[in-house]
């Protein structure tokens, strides 16, 4: 797609070009329909003008024909009136006066005349158009002197106007033609003998009636009228009419022109068109001349145009021709521009409006284009820069195009989208770059390592094919690398047992590059060249190479290790078997012996990998042998019944070894001397087996042993030891049980012959009123009646009897059970006959038939009267117990440090929470001399007895402490404790768990120990670092033998701010619905273990009681110790206070003083009120304002927190019910306002159990974060 | 460190600091206005940056004791925000009008 867009693009054009096109089309249209609009106006003017100039002619031509109509018609008229006689043309006077009425009537007519043939005239006309009229004559009315005489007003002649000497009409042009041609004939134009007109001239012949000759009557008729009718028609504004003759010759003109030559030119002629003064009427000559050629040529209507002065003229000639052989033209011109101009001054208007359209279409679309441009462009000129790879491009702009909004806000989003992407791929190219640089270098040290290395490296490909094996694996494994290489790993390395999951497991790792071997430190076994298997630590990674996993392996050859840790796992087993052994004596009741002594041959049988192990024990008379407990393996044979009082004389060799002798070992049975014993053991198919004796004081009463008959088992010397102090440990044990069961024996007999008692049977009949069936005789002892009168309820039924406040109970058990088809048991009262009350009980069953239904109820009843009154003062005596106890706990916790002391540099806080019953957990803290001596401490037992043991505890240590001085060490301590326990003599069934510290107080370094104390002390340093206090041993028991404890001491330096958390296990193994405490612990230790061990102390009681379902109370006792090395930043101030307010006034100050510029004033007032709340509290509440009474007051600044510590003289008050009062503000002075306004402004209020001490806490929040 | 009262506006001027150490002059003030009669009485907090619960018991007794003559106190000009801090927390205004 990309490569057919980028080939056929077209040639691009810019967006502003782009934009402006449609401003360009909008402006061609605009021009187009001015332009046609301009054109239709142009061609309709022009075809108005074109009708104009038709109808001009027309009218022209009409009136031409009515002008020349006119004297043709008077020449008809007087003809005709002449033939008649009347008038008669012979009468001159009366003629004269004939043509002057007729020149009145015709205004166009210049003048009638008669010429008669003497040569006389007869005649009137007018002095031009308009003008005066006249009459000329001339004498005698023959040729000859001719006069021109003025008119009045009738006609008559007047003063005469000019004379002529000669005329004679007879000469003239209009008589002779006329003569000649019979006919009107029309002159010439011509110019009259005035010189003031051009005339024309139409005469006729006129005749008699007998058609004699009579003369010539003529018209004359002046052109100017035709002149000022031109005139008259209006020709447009500046048009013009005129009219010519076909030679050129001007007839009449629209224009004021003549068309004769002025007067003054001699002699006088007419004006040719072609020479007009008149310009357009020049020049429309002589277009029309150009045209044509010869004004000849024009035969018809003819429209032409031509110019004047630039200006186009519109002109049309027209031919007029009478039927007197007159042949004019008639051309009228019009200025195109006199019917445009309107049209021109609209087109301007339009041609304005267009431009001024066009340039608003420009302007607008400049601005638009701009608006769109701009931004675009910007946005082009930054993703042009991002190209080059400027890449803190930001478009600030926001303008009112939404769109364009809209992509700027998309660009600067996609641009802090690059910047991340592009910083996170310049990271990478450079990690990348840096990583192929370290890469080249790691392959050079990877090569120097793995051949240095003492363990294995190999790596496989995806087949499972080595690629590589390091020297060292040619060391561990035997081949070389040249011998492995190419070849398949498990086949090599694997043994042959475990080669199928390996490559089960393989198959997995090829397809997800994970296994049960990767990333994990594994121990496996391997095979050597020899074919030797050998234990082997290994860590496979797999490393991915063109989409296939490979793998590559550390292999460390953990032959010596696995060996140690053998040794070291044997070590541990067999105190874990000495202490489970000794336990599971203390744990269990005497009666559970046999079971306690058979659970520890199957211990000791585990753990020394033998077949069989078990107990003889010899008959009181010593004469015969029996195997009281044993043990077997699965698939041995047991050989506790066949061996029984078996007599000593049997095996007289083997009975005179133990007598004697510490240990028997007999290694290899067949090699036996001794035949007895030999075909003994052989029947027992025992390979090898050794016995220890058992002793009571100093007397042996039987023996352990353990027998192989498996393999044949050689005896170390170590594992004798061993089995040895298990003897000793059975031994001792033993015969504690020993005297017990003999103390317990009468007891047994005695129970032995209770069971013997049978009980009273019966049968009841339920629905028959409880009434019995049956019953034993033994029920008289008990009620005093005989059992027949319990029989069908014969005499009282044996339900009366029952304890009126018994009897609903029984019945509520019975029905149940037998709803329930169950047996029941029920305990009641009977009363006898004698009013005796005696407990029984009752065990019964429902009897019921075929379909289900009840038949009786059989059942058994016993007295069990003796019984009942142990149990009350069974539950008397534990009555009495609890009271014991509850004093108990009282001593216990007097016995409790009240306080921890006071040591500079060191702070501490305790918490300890009893058990219900009485717990045993103790500590305590003792400086001596520059050191500090702790302990924390767990005894078994919950109840007087293990407080006993912790007074032990603590006036043990003490007594230490004060009889050895300085020179202790925990170790020391311990030994002690161990020794005095011993020396004690306490039950088996007590022991102590314990752990103790000594802290050297100048060099801060803390050497602790540990005995049987199972939970971890948790530690965070100065520095941050965190770390365990771990201790290892046994726990304090009398059944222990002293060798056998190892008081193993550990060193640690406390740095500044160091803080140590100490608990017992009551505290971790506290459990709620499945979840141990221990699982939140280390996280809120070590989360506030910056803060003061008040407040540590806080935060974990607090957490503790969330988890606990909101209580404190634990099923064992809870105790922990804080302690912490002060931090070196930390200020401590102390201030001593009279109880006066006067005095709180300066301390405010001096405080003040102390925290200005480190803290904040939020903070600094905060400080402020909840000091002078604490003090104030003090001084009233507590000093009650005595003077002499003070206020401690104690305060530590580090860059965690402030703690101050208000303490005053007084007796204390019960914080415990006003702390968490609200503030309240209802109208009254003394509300207790102080402790709560103290807890709105600091972190956390703590009062001591008296209430005379309050401690308060300011964190810093900003440090927390 | 005193306690001002503005007799014409029965206005008490607090100082910065008003405590159990000074407390007793912030209820001279209270009462001599109080006794001459004003039912409304404001306290200008202006300056006041620090206050205890025993100033804060004299506000509650005199709010209780104006009320009693239908008016209150009214907390005039708290600017510091540690005492805006303070009045939020305790949410005086649910007692006493503060401006």
């Amino acid at each position: 797609m990309l490569d057919l867009f980028t080939k056929r693009r077209p040639k691009s054009i810019s967006l502003k070009n782009l934009l402006f096109l449609p401003v360009l089309f909008a402006l061609f249209a605009l021009a187009l329909v001015g332009y046609l609009s301009f054109r239709n106006g142009q061609q309709a003017v022009n075809d108005v003008a074109h009708q104009l100039r038709l109808e001009i002619n027309s009218r022209i031509e009409e009136h031409l024909l009515t002008f020349l109509d006119i004297p043709v018609r008077i020449n008809q008229a007087n003809a005709e009136a002449f033939r008649r006689g009347v008038p008669d043309v012979h009468d001159q006077k009366a003629l004269e006066h004939y043509f002057w009425e007729q020149i009145q009537l015709f205004d166009s007519v210049t003048s009638v005349n008669f010429g008669n043939r003497a040569g006389g005239l007869a005649n009137a006309g007018r002095e031009g158009v308009g003008g005066p009229l006249y009459v000329i004559a001339t004498e005698d009315y023959a040729s000859g002197a001719f006069h021109k005489f003025a008119t009045d007003s009738y006609g008559n002649r007047g003063q005469l106007l000019e004379s002529i000497p000669s005329f004679d009409a007879r000469e003239r042009s209009w008589y002779v033609d006329a003569l000649k041609k019979e006919r009107d004939v029309w002159s010439d134009v011509y110019i009259l003998f005035t010189g003031q007109d051009m005339c024309l001239t139409v005469s006729r012949p006129v005749y008699d009636t007998d058609d004699m000759f009579l003369g010539v009557t003529a018209v004359n008729i002046f052109l100017s009228h035709l002149g000022d009718f031109l005139e008259g028609i209006k020709v447009g504004e500046r048009g013009q009419s005129f009219i010519m003759e076909r030679s050129g010759l001007m007839i009449a003109s629209s224009t004021s022109e003549d068309p004769i030559s002025s007067l003054d030119v001699n002699p006088q002629h007419r004006i040719e068109a072609r020479e007009s003064a008149i310009s357009l009427t020049r020049l429309a000559a002589e277009a029309l001349h150009q045209e044509f050629g010869d004004y000849q040529a024009i035969t018809s209507s003819h429209h032409f145009e031509f110019q004047e002065n630039r200006e186009q003229q519109l002109g049309l000639v027209r031919p007029f021709q009478n039927p007197y052989g007159l042949e004019w033209l008639i051309v009228t011109v019009i200025p195109e521009k006199d019917f445009m101009a309107q049209v021109y001054r609209h087109n301007q208007i339009t041609i304005g409006l267009i431009l001024l359209t066009m340039l608003v279409f420009i302007a607008l679309g400049i601005f638009i284009t701009r608006r769109i441009i701009h931004p675009i462009s910007e946005l082009n000129l930054a993703a042009g820069a991002l190209a080059r790879g400027e890449w803190d491009q930001t478009i600030y702009y926001h303008g009112w195009i939404e769109e364009i909004n809209a992509l700027s806000h998309s660009f600067n989003h996609m641009m802090g989208k690059l910047q991340q992407m592009v910083a996170g791929l310049n990271q990478e190219i450079a990690d990348r770059k840096e990583v192929e640089e370290r890469l080249t270098e790691s392959e050079k040290r990877f090569r120097a390592i793995s051949e240095l290395a003492l363990d294995a490296i190999i790596m496989i490909n995806a087949q499972g094919k080595v690629v590589y094996w390091s020297p060292s694996a040619e060391r561990i494994f035997g081949h070389t690398s040249g011998d492995v290489v190419g070849r398949d790993v498990h086949r090599l390395l694997m043994p042959e047992k475990y080669r199928q999951s390996y490559e089960r497991g393989f198959k997995t790792f090829k397809e997800t590059g994970e296994g049960v071997v990767t990333n994990r430190v594994l121990e496996l076994v391997a095979k050597h060249k020899s074919g030797k298997e050998i234990p082997i630590e290994i860590g496979v990674s797999p490393i991915k190479i063109k989409g296939e996993y490979w793998a590559s392996a550390i292999i460390r050859d953990i032959t010596e290790r696995k060996a140690m840790e053998e040794k070291i796992e044997y070590q541990y087993e067999f105190h874990r078997i000495v202490a489970t052994i000794s336990s599971s004596f203390i744990n269990f009741s005497k009666t559970w012996i046999d079971e306690a002594i058979t659970s520890a041959l199957y211990q000791i049988a585990i753990f020394f990998q033998v077949d069989r192990s078990y107990l003889f024990q010899f008959s009181s008379d010593a004469k015969t042998i029996s195997m009281t407990h044993e043990w077997c393996a699965e698939g041995i044979e047991p050989q506790k019944e066949r061996i029984q009082k078996e007599p000593v004389e049997n095996q007289p060799w083997m009975m005179q070894e133990i007598q004697r002798e510490e240990y028997t070992v007999i290694p290899d049975v067949d090699a036996l001397d001794y035949e007895g014993e030999r075909k003994e053991f052989q029947r027992q198919d025992i390979k090898s087996l050794i016995c220890i004796p058992v002793k009571k004081d100093g007397e042996v009463f039987g023996f352990l042993g353990l027998d192989s008959v498996k393999t044949q088992k050689d005896w170390p010397a170590e594992e004798i030891t061993l089995f040895k102090i298990i003897g000793e440990i059975i031994s001792s044990i033993m015969a504690r049980h020993q005297i017990e069961d003999e103390l317990t024996e009468s007891e047994a007999r005695y129970r032995t012959l209770v069971s013997n008692i049978p009980g009273i049977v019966f049968r009841c009949d339920m629905c028959k009123d409880w009434a019995m069936r049956f019953m034993s005789e033994e029920i008289e002892e008990l009620t005093e009646y005989p059992s027949s009168y319990f029989i069908n309820n014969r005499v009282r039924s044996y339900m009366s009897l029952i304890h009126p406040q018994d009897q609903e109970e029984v019945f509520r058990v019975i029905q149940e059970s037998i709803s329930k088809k169950r047996a029941y048991t029920v305990q009641y009262r009977v009363l006898s006959a004698s009013g005796k009350i005696r407990w029984v009980l009752e065990n019964g069953q429902g009897v019921f038939d075929s379909q289900g239904d009840l038949e009786y109820i059989d059942g058994v009843i016993m007295e069990i009267t003796e019984r009942k009154k142990v149990e009350e003062k069974l539950a008397q005596r534990t009555q009495e117990l609890e009271q014991e106890l509850d004093k108990a706990k009282q001593v216990h916790q007097q016995m409790l440090p009240k306080s921890l002391p006071t040591i500079k540099g060191l702070s501490t806080a305790s918490h300890y929470q009893p058990a219900k019953k009485l717990g045993g957990d103790f500590y305590d803290m003792i400086k001596v001399g520059h050191k500090l001596v702790f302990y924390l401490s767990d005894v078994s037992g919950h109840g007087l007895d293990g407080s006993m043991l912790s007074v032990f505890v603590k006036h043990t240590i003490k007594g230490y402490l004060s009889f050895y001085g300085v020179e202790h060490t925990p170790s020391s301590i311990l030994q002690y404790l161990v020794h005095q326990f011993k020396e004690e003599n306490y039950l088996d069934s007590y022991f102590i768990c314990i752990f103790v510290g000594v802290l050297d107080l100048d060099t801060m370094e803390l050497t602790y120990a540990g005995l049987g104390f199972q939970d971890t002390p948790f530690v965070k340093m100065g520095d941050g670092r965190e770390d365990k206090l771990a201790t290892k041993g046994l726990f304090v028991s009398s059944t222990l033998p002293v060798e056998m404890y190892r008081f193993q001491e550990k060193t640690i330096t406390l740095t500044p701010g160091t803080t140590i958390f100490f608990n017992t296990d009551g505290l971790t193994e506290q459990g709620v619905g499945g979840s141990y405490y221990m699982e939140r612990l280390p996280e809120v230790f070590y989360s506030k273990a910056h803060l003061s061990p008040h407040l540590i102390s806080q935060a974990v009681v607090e957490d503790f009681r969330q988890f606990n379902k909101n209580t404190l109370q634990g099923k064992d006792d809870i105790t922990f110790l804080v302690l912490q090395v002060e931090p070196d930043e930390m200020e401590r101030y102390s201030f001593e206070l009279a109880s006066d307010f006067q005095e709180l006034r300066s301390m405010q100050d001096k405080v003040l003083e102390h925290v200005e510029g480190s803290l904040d004033l939020d903070s600094v007032h905060s400080l402020r009120t909840c000091l002078t709340e604490l003090v104030v509290n003090a001084m009233e509440h507590g000093n009650s304002m005595d003077p002499l009474k003070k206020v401690y007051l104690e305060m530590i600044m580090t860059e965690h927190y402030i703690q101050v510590v208000v303490e005053d003289e007084g007796d204390g008050f019960d914080w415990w019910e006003k702390i968490d009062r609200p503030l309240d503000l209802e109208g009254d002075r003394e509300r207790g306002r102080g402790i709560a306004m103290t807890k709105l402004f600091c972190d956390h209020l703590l009062y001591n159990q008296k209430g005379n001490q309050a401690t308060m806490f300011l964190i810093n929040r900003e440090e927390e974060e | 460190m005193q306690v001002k009262v503005d007799e014409r506006e029965s206005r008490v001027i607090l100082p910065e600091v008003v405590d159990r150490t000074n407390v007793n002059e912030l209820d001279n003030a209270l009462q001599s206005l109080y006794d001459k009669g004003s039912s409304t009485i404001k306290i200008d907090c202006g300056n006041l940056e620090m206050l205890d619960s025993a100033g804060l018991g004299s506000f509650v007794l005199y709010e209780k004791r104006l009320k009693e003559r239908g008016g209150g106190l009214k907390v005039i000009n708290v600017d510091s925000a540690y005492i805006k801090h303070l009045f939020n927390a305790i949410e005086l205004n649910r007692v006493i009008e503060i401006e």
